[in-house]
């Protein structure tokens, strides 16, 4: 193989060279106007080969634009992957999976399509990665209907058909300190977050809102050093919601606030940051289907006009996402 | 991802309206990207192409935010949709065109619209596109004219429920085009026969069918509609019968030849519809329950046919007519 001078590996082969060129525009549509590209290997899917090249020269049209251009080059693996512990927590199961594939180019706010096990017709469903460690993925699976309490179930050892890593991460460069604010389920990316900053000696406080003692189970599948948490009905922990909580603890003024969880708390945070001068990010959840920018089911109305969670985000700035109230439908699975 | 077909395997070639195809299986608009797949997976996820001919997501003139969200979720055997169209319209449509020049099947352009002369100029936009060779550009073999979108206001549904308009609209178009004109059927009719009749007789090619049935989920707490949109459009296996009968009847009337799609997730599936008398078919959900989805299903196809002993699609084509 050679590089082209247009960035391009080529194989010499026709059609190796024309697909080539497709998955070369993995730079986006915003990036068309930057010089971002890609050089992505033609070979089969293992073995990827990602890099980008002349990216940024240009600035970014936008900072959605920005986190597209950072999570485009990533390619994902499919696959079938064993179960290789399995702990519950309550009614929440973390799942450790084998998949050095995914494992190798995942970063933090990622997430996976996982396969709902069974013969049946059931669309896949979007599990944040809650940390890597090695070849090993960990998932924390909230049972809200029948398909994701199929896959709660899955046990060591049963193997899991995942699709991932997906979506951009959380921009960690220039974090110098962080205050990760999650709401239940949705706190799990937050674990990789914590990891990735704790290896770069960044100091990291979280506040976990959860809705009661049963949600507050979680908890203990986090291992963060300065970890607070609240429940709505004050059974667990400071009575009140997430936002109240990394409002009481704080992190002071040079932190930023990384959130993760349903669109109501991620608008809280967005205006309790902006009105205490703090930026950050935010992982949105979303209903989806295809989960790879294909079906524009999974869309979230933001200030530059609807953009798909699954390829967009799910992580956005802070301040990106349009101030809405709770969506009708309510979370993942309400139509189950 | 998924193992090349066995060599050795029964003649999956079919001619749809003139044109061959390596196999009978194509994608539904707006269930798989091309683009978007090979940005995710990198380039071995299209080798092979796993479709037959490559259908992307209508494009309509102006481009379309789309509706509110939620846009889907899943139901008893299949799922709900009200996306809404979203797409970024015909101009910026084509300036991304010579990005498909890589697909290596032939393609076909969905378009919808909200009035008639709206769909005749997206399809004199890209005629003309196609016109200068300076650069190339993908084999576009035809037109699909969405006129079955549950989730639009006007136009797409106004059409498709309608013989007259959907005679109008097609004959419209076929002036413009010696390329191939399929009308995409709305499952959402008393008389599925008399649309394609109108279609057939104004001069399309072929039809597809079916779009999906306007459908309402609850959320089960609230007892409102789950949707942004409220109602929205029904796929997936639970539509597979109302499909088949659909395709039954037309083959049974008319000699249009039909591209088939409603609820295949499997070989079998894409087999019943051959038998029901569809030329070619096309996945849609199946394609969110994995990347896998579509080769595996031409490879069951292939395996279906070889336990029956069929050596082609011709020999089972019809056989649940109940035409004389
Ligand atoms: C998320 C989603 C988006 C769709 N978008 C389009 C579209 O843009 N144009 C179109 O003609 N059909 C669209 N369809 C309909 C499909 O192409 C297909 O007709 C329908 O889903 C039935 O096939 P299935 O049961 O295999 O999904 C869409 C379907 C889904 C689920
Ligand atoms: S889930 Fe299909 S575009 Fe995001």
């Amino acid at each position: 193989m050679s590089e082209s001078d247009d960035g391009f590996v080529m194989t010499g082969e026709r059609l190796s060279r024309t697909v080539t060129r497709l998955a070369g525009r993995c730079v986006t549509r915003a990036s068309k106007k930057r010089s971002c590209r890609a050089i992505v290997s033609a070979a089969p899917t293992t073995g990827r080969v990602c890099t980008t090249a002349g990216m940024a020269e240009a600035p970014p049209r936008s900072a959605a634009a920005a986190l597209r251009g950072e999570q485009a080059c990533a390619a994902a693996a499919s696959g079938s992957y064993r179960v290789v512990e399995r702990r519950s927590f309550g009614p929440y199961a973390l799942l450790t999976v084998h998949a050095p594939d995914v494992a190798a180019v995942a970063r933090p706010g990622q997430f996976v399509m996982a396969a709902v096990p069974g013969p049946q017709f059931h669309l896949r469903r979007p599990l944040s990665l809650h940390s890597v460690e090695g070849p090993r993925l960990r998932l924390l699976v909230e049972p809200r209907g029948e398909g994701t309490r199929a896959l709660a179930d899955t046990g060591v050892a049963d193997t899991l058909a995942l699709t991932g890593p997906l979506g951009s991460g959380f921009p960690l460069g220039d974090v110098r300190a962080a205050l990760l604010v999650g709401g239940g389920i949705g706190a799990a990316p937050l674990q990789f977050v914590a990891d990735v900053l704790r290896e770069r000696g960044v100091p990291v406080t979280a506040a976990f809102g959860f809705r009661d003692e049963g949600q507050a189970r979680l908890a203990a599948a986090f291992e963060v050093d300065d970890l607070w948490v609240a429940t709505d009905d004050g059974t667990v922990g400071r009575r009140g919601t997430a936002v109240e909580l990394a409002s009481a603890v704080g992190a002071g003024p040079q932190a930023s606030v990384l959130a993760c969880g349903p669109a109501p708390m991620i608008a809280q945070v967005g205006s309790w940051a902006a009105a205490v001068g703090l930026t950050g990010y935010a992982s949105l959840e979303a209903h989806m289907a295809c989960g790879t920018g294909a079906c524009h089911g999974c869309v979230v109305a933001t200030r530059e006009g609807y953009l798909r969670v699954c390829v967009d985000g799910p992580v956005f700035p802070l301040d990106l996402p349009a101030a809405t109230g709770e969506p009708p439908g309510g979370g993942v699975e309400a139509g189950r | 991802m998924t193992p090349p077909l066995e060599t050795g395997r029964p003649d999956l070639a079919v001619t749809l309206a003139g044109v061959p195809l390596e196999h009978p299986v194509l994608n539904a608009s707006g269930t798989f990207d091309a683009l978007e797949t090979a940005r995710r997976f990198g380039a071995g996820a299209l080798e092979p192409f796993p479709f037959a001919a490559y259908v992307p997501k209508t494009v309509t003139l102006e481009a379309r935010a789309g509706n509110p969200p939620p846009r889907v979720t899943e139901t008893a055997s299949g799922m709900i949709n009200a996306v809404g169209l979203q797409n970024p319209g015909i101009a910026a449509w084509l300036d991304e065109l010579p990005l498909l020049a890589g697909v290596p099947v032939p393609v076909v352009v969905n378009i919808g619209g909200s009035r008639r002369a709206d769909y005749l100029e997206v399809l004199r936009r890209v005629e003309a596109r196609l016109e200068v060779h300076d650069t190339d550009l993908p084999r576009v073999i035809g037109y699909e004219l969405n006129v079955s979108c549950p989730n639009v206001g006007g136009g797409g549904l106004a059409i498709g429920t309608q013989p007259a308009e959907t005679a109008r609209l097609t004959a419209a178009a076929r002036a413009l085009t010696r390329r191939l004109i399929i009308v995409k059927l709305t499952p959402n009719v008393t008389d599925i026969v008399a649309v394609a009749r109108a279609a057939a007789d104004a001069g399309a090619d072929a039809v597809s069918l079916v779009n999906t049935l306007r459908a309402l989920v609850l959320d089960p707490q609230s007892l409102t509609p789950c949707l942004g949109n409220r109602t929205g459009g029904l796929c997936g296996p639970a539509i597979k019968p109302v499909a088949l009968r659909m395709v039954w009847e037309i083959a049974s009337a008319l000699d249009v030849p039909i591209i088939g799609m409603g609820g295949i997730v499997s070989g079998r599936d894409a087999l019943e519809f051959v038998a029901c008398g569809a030329t070619a078919v096309a996945i849609g959900a199946a394609n969110f329950t994995g990347p896998e989805a579509p080769l595996r299903i031409v490879a069951e196809l292939a395996a279906e046919m070889r336990r029956r002993g069929l050596t082609d699609l011709a020999a089972v084509r019809g056989r649940a007519l109940s035409r004389t």
